[in-house]
């Protein structure tokens, strides 16, 4: 992808005018899923969860 | 049909059921809108005792009274000014006493750095609401913007229920933000697009 449309994507996930129900909608959903699931709550110092999180056992799994 | 429309239309199919039963037993929706408020107010109390898992479900159960009272309202035909604004003021309510829940949990665990994230990020939900509010009294409609509600509601579910709480207070919270920004954005040009005069 060129400097321009990387940009373009950038500014359009920032300044979100998309409908729900829409790809990129669902596009957004799946990265914050990611985040919240993959993050290892010990990086962000999570009060509640300890461990390394599904990151964790992914890598276990697959590692 | 996308992904989040698909879970949209199977969550829909036991919902249509509680709502003939509300219309059949005549309920007001007022008075479903003032009973979420009054369960997510339990919610934020298993959240304040850090039984996340508890929360999650209670939850679950306020936010079907949100979710429906707008269908019954329409169903038994009793839609009013006063009802959309005792569902918006009643939606304040119950965001703003999750978070408190959190508040308290977090203080209780000495972590005011989770204090202040869960403090930064109460204000700009209420900023996202009063952003969309405020603009819409000068603009036709301000629909900017990812963190709105629903969203909201539904990545609080999927803290609780799965124990992440910390990083769906980070997703909230930056993109409250940039939902802030994108209303002021587009107010701005919206106004500057208008005719000198056009909004008092």
């Amino acid at each position: 992808m060129s400097n321009v449309g990387w940009r373009q994507g950038l500014w359009r996930t920032l300044y979100w005018t998309y409908e729900r129900a829409t790809w990129q909608y669902d596009l957004m959903v799946i990265a914050i899923l990611a985040f919240v699931w993959l993050t290892p709550p010990d990086w962000l110092g999570d009060p509640m969860a300890r461990g390394t999180g599904l990151a964790g056992w992914l890598l276990l799994w697959f590692g | 049909m996308t992904f989040t429309g698909a879970i949209g239309a199977i969550s829909l199919f036991p919902l249509r059921a509680i709502i003939r039963a509300c219309v059949a037993l005549r309920i007001h929706p007022n008075v479903l809108t003032f009973t979420g408020v009054v369960i997510n107010a339990g919610a934020a109390w298993a959240l304040a005792q850090g039984r996340f898992v508890a929360a999650g479900i209670i939850m679950i159960i306020a936010n079907i009274f949100d979710f429906i009272d707008g269908k019954v309202a329409h169903e038994l035909k009793v839609q009013s000014a006063f009802g959309a604004f005792w569902d918006s003021t009643m939606d304040r309510l119950s965001d703003v006493v999750l978070f408190i829940g959190l508040i308290y949990l977090y203080a209780s665990l000495g972590r005011t750095d989770y204090v202040l994230l869960t403090c930064i990020t109460l204000m700009f939900t209420v900023m996202t609401s009063y952003t969309r509010a405020r603009a819409e009294s000068l603009v036709d409609t301000c629909k900017v913007g990812f963190m709105e509600r629903p969203e909201r509601i539904v990545l609080f579910m999927i803290g609780a229920l799965t124990n992440r709480m910390a990083a769906v207070l980070w997703v909230i919270c930056v993109l409250s933000v940039v939902t802030v920004a994108d209303r002021i954005y587009y107010t701005w040009r919206a106004l500057a697009d208008q005719p000198r005069g056009a909004a008092a």
